[in-house]
């Protein structure tokens, strides 16, 4: 039983290793993974729908948003594929389909609001990729969700589409707010390096550095001297 | 000492790539940072000297992927390889889980890759770790030179001077060209996690 499980690991790890160091190029293997991802937001989005058929008319029923369904259908997609990963090629077309439904609404009091804010986030997170903030993908895939409503359910009060726009709106501000308050900290290679390590603190690993660096100064003076005394 | 999280289920690993100076082991890491650059996502540091040596050390994280669902990180570190710099091997040698030796294939290094490999073995003992404990593999670097006529130890004299009582895994390789590069890394990471798997096992056993 050990044996085997000892036999699965190894093959595990070698395969891990084996796709890892693969020489195929890496665009290659970003589009293998994307297309991976692309399977499972099919999956996944068959389920939402069975979910939300209740309340949400499905956007290939809806016959009044033939245009704008078709970009929500591929923004919706996007969304769920950020779950995966981020890249380039993902948050460009969605940064295409929301500007495309941009001029669709441009005259929509209500939708526009939210495609602005879906344009704002989606730049920001093509920018910072993995490291923005969390909450920025939350936003971004609850934006996304209310514009969706917005578009789909059929006969809603304009008094709800307002109360649903500025939830949203509110929650993005909130958000907009801690990105500007709390500008992380600058940290330095030393920090970084002894905080991801675990084996050395900052602290100790800065007064060792201070230290070399001092008997390399006090070296290089000593045969400073050495040569000038020898002259 | 790996670090393990149970919580977020990650398993983080040290590898420290040890030899002599002008040997080639930040060139290794060079190489494994720029071939395979979009899959690391994490910079490489580097703190080097006026003349571009490594002052102090080299450090390049990445996850290698989820293993028996733990994310596995490994951290690799090298030392700065010349003489004066023991301290600094000895901190970058704390809570090591695996070693690279890449010795010098010239000729005229052989004394410096036996001293350097005496040294790490001391570094080593004054932690209480045993050098034949410790997972290793021996990289014969700068294999390329031959074709450029300079006089290179034979593996066999290398095997025979480094790894006669080791008896690890061991690599001919040019970490300028790439050559065995990346299997080296996958060997080490491969024995690496595979000790800490037996490790554990024991300790749950206990």
């Amino acid at each position: 039983m050990a044996k085997n499980d000892e036999f699965s690991l190894t093959q595990e790890l070698d395969e891990a290793l084996e796709d890892f160091f693969s020489e195929e190029d890496s665009k290659a293997m970003l589009d293998k993974k994307t297309a991976s991802a692309k399977t499972s937001t099919k999956k996944n989005k068959t389920v939402a729908k069975a979910d939300d058929e209740e309340s949400v008319l499905s956007l290939d029923q809806s016959s009044q948003l033939d245009v704008s369904g078709a970009n929500l259908e591929k923004i919706k997609a996007i969304v769920l594929q950020l779950e995966w990963e981020i890249t380039d090629e993902t948050m460009e077309s969605f940064i295409a389909e929301v500007e495309a439904l941009t001029q669709i609404y441009k005259g929509d009091d209500h939708a526009l609001p939210l495609l602005k804010v879906l344009d704002t986030l989606s730049r920001y997170v093509n920018k910072n990729k993995v490291k923005s903030h969390p909450e920025a993908i939350k936003c971004l895939r609850s934006v996304f969700d209310a514009l969706e409503k917005i578009f789909t359910t059929k006969g809603m009060a304009d008094k709800q589409r307002k109360s649903i726009v500025d939830t949203e709106l509110e929650r993005y501000n909130s958000l907009k707010n801690q990105l500007t308050e709390k500008a992380p900290k600058a940290t330095s290679n030393i920090e970084r390096i002894a905080k991801v390590s675990g084996t050395v603190s900052a602290k100790e690993l800065k007064q060792f550095l201070v230290d070399e660096i001092r008997k390399a100064i006090q070296e290089e003076f000593q045969k400073i001297r050495k040569e000038l005394s020898n002259h | 000492m790996a670090l393990i999280n149970p919580k977020k289920k990650e398993v983080q690993v040290k590898i420290v790539y040890y030899g002599p100076g002008r040997g080639g082991k930040t060139t290794n890491l060079e190489y494994i940072n720029k071939k395979f650059k979009s899959r690391i996502k994490s910079e490489m540091v580097t703190v080097k000297t006026y003349n571009d040596r490594t002052l102090f050390f080299d450090f390049l994280p990445f996850d290698i992927g989820v293993i028996k669902g733990h994310t596995i990180k490994v951290q690799f570190y090298t030392v700065p390889g010349q003489v004066k710099y023991n301290a600094t091997r000895k901190l970058v040698l704390r809570g090591v889980d695996g070693i690279v030796f890449v010795a010098d294939s010239m000729e005229l290094r052989r004394e410096m890759n036996i001293r350097s490999l005496q040294n790490l073995e001391e570094n080593l003992g004054s932690m209480n770790k045993n050098l034949n404990k410790i997972p290793l593999v021996l990289q014969y670097n700068k294999r390329d030179l031959a074709k450029e006529g300079i006089p290179l130890l034979s593996i066999e004299t290398m095997e025979e001077d480094l790894n006669k009582t080791l008896n690890a895994p061991s690599f001919p390789a040019s970490a300028v060209v790439g050559d065995n590069v990346a299997e080296t890394m996958k060997k080490i990471i491969s024995l690496t996690v595979s000790s800490l798997k037996k490790k554990l096992d024991v300790g749950e056993e206990k």
